[in-house]
């Protein structure tokens, strides 16, 4: 396609055109380091022997795995899955450069909203986003117990 | 029962074991003993599939187990007792029990009466009664090597590997250890026992080998072995 130096938001880009899919494909990209950092240092935590362990009792690799390895490691799981969650979710360049008119995404959509609108329901949005986030937080804290272990 | 031929075993580029060739007949007590680093945690690891034998064979009831996955291995009789006990310290006792019985309550080995083997090791182990529901982590380093031991045998295996039962345990202890081992012996059940307390070892076995540097050094009769200068000067301290 030939540029005219006047194309806008939404038009094709070197080909692709904004969709679901890519507006996905752009968010794992951002969100992966989060739940492979994460999952990496519990699993640099976990101790070898319990595997061994579980081999010699007679275990097999699988069951090892899902009844060893899967628990040990899930606080560091859910916790990616927690930074990944709200980095998706505030996330204003991918989402601005990716999504199209029928991908609304919240930044976007409050972003254009305060640009045009701006009335009582930015303040309503924001409110809950923050309350969410909070009780998010929470919630985390319990499963993680990181308040639990820095006071001992 | 277990017989061990020409293996070779180590980590990654370091060779440990080279050729070794060792034999436990069905019902007899046999013992590997040698000085640190001489391979005897490694032929042991390398009999129970923790680590992949880079050569030659290793045969339980006439089958190559060589080369198996670890589990497999096990569900074929082959029970560990590991080096420091390493029995589950959030778990209770009877948990620790449990878990050795595990391949019979899945269906992996022949279930048999699993309750009536576990106050058969209370019979065996007497301290283990009394501690029943306390946890492993909170047993003395004498209770747990008994737990370890207990909960290797409720495999119900063909053989038992003991490696090292004696370490970081008090001379009294070391010594009822020693006569646990023998009750077992007397019990009928097939072991391999590796020691580096030597002299104890020998005076339970019924055979033994001698390992130095990954090489067999000598093997005979544990009467014999006792007797024998070189293995009288290098491990049973000196000629008393």
């Amino acid at each position: 396609m030939r540029r005219t130096g006047r194309e806008e938001i939404g038009d094709p880009v070197i080909g692709i055109r904004p969709s679901l899919n890519l507006l996905i494909a752009g968010h794992l990209v951002v969100i992966a380091p989060f739940i492979f950092r994460t999952t990496l240092a519990s699993l640099t935590q976990l101790d070898p022997a319990l595997l061994e362990a579980s081999a010699n009792l007679g275990a097999s690799r699988f069951f090892g795995f899902r009844r060893i390895t899967l628990p040990l490691i899930a606080p560091g799981i859910a916790a990616g899955c927690f930074l990944a969650f709200i980095s998706s979710m505030d996330n204003v360049p991918v989402s601005l450069f990716l999504s199209n008119a029928r991908t609304g995404m919240l930044p976007i959509r409050m972003w254009g909203m305060m640009e045009s609108t701006l009335d009582v329901r930015i303040a309503a949005i924001a409110g809950v986003l923050i309350l969410a986030t909070l009780i998010l937080m929470i919630v985390m804290d319990r499963l993680t117990g990181l308040t639990k272990r820095i006071s001992g | 029962m277990l017989q061990v031929q020409n293996l070779v075993a180590g980590y990654g580029k370091v060779q440990v074991l080279h050729q070794l060739s060792i034999s436990v007949p069905k019902g007899q007590l046999v013992t590997l003993i040698g000085s640190n680093g001489a391979g005897k945690t490694t032929t042991l690891r390398a009999i129970s599939g923790m680590i992949k034998p880079d050569a030659g064979e290793i045969l339980l009831a006439g089958r190559n187990i060589a080369g198996m996955a670890s589990h497999e291995i096990t569900r074929l009789g082959m029970a560990h007792s590991p080096e420091g006990r390493r029995v589950f310290p959030a778990l209770s006792v009877d948990d620790n029990l449990e878990l050795g019985a595990f391949p019979r309550l899945t269906g992996a080995r022949p279930k048999g009466d699993v309750e009536q083997d576990r106050q058969r090791m209370f019979e065996l182990f007497p301290r283990l009664k009394e501690r029943r529901t306390q946890l492993a982590g909170t047993l003395s380093g004498g209770e747990q090597q008994m737990l370890a031991m207990a909960r290797a045998l409720m495999l119900g295996p063909e053989v038992l590997l003991l490696d090292e039962p004696s370490m970081g345990l008090a001379p009294r202890l070391v010594e009822e250890v020693f006569a646990t081992i023998a009750r077992l012996k007397a019990a009928k059940i097939t072991m391999l026992l590796v020691e580096q307390f030597a002299a104890a070892a020998l005076d339970v076995a019924d055979y033994g080998y001698v390992l130095e540097n990954g090489r067999l050094a000598s093997s005979g009769e544990a009467n014999s072995l006792k007797n024998d200068p070189a293995v009288r000067a290098a491990y049973l301290g000196g000629s008393h």
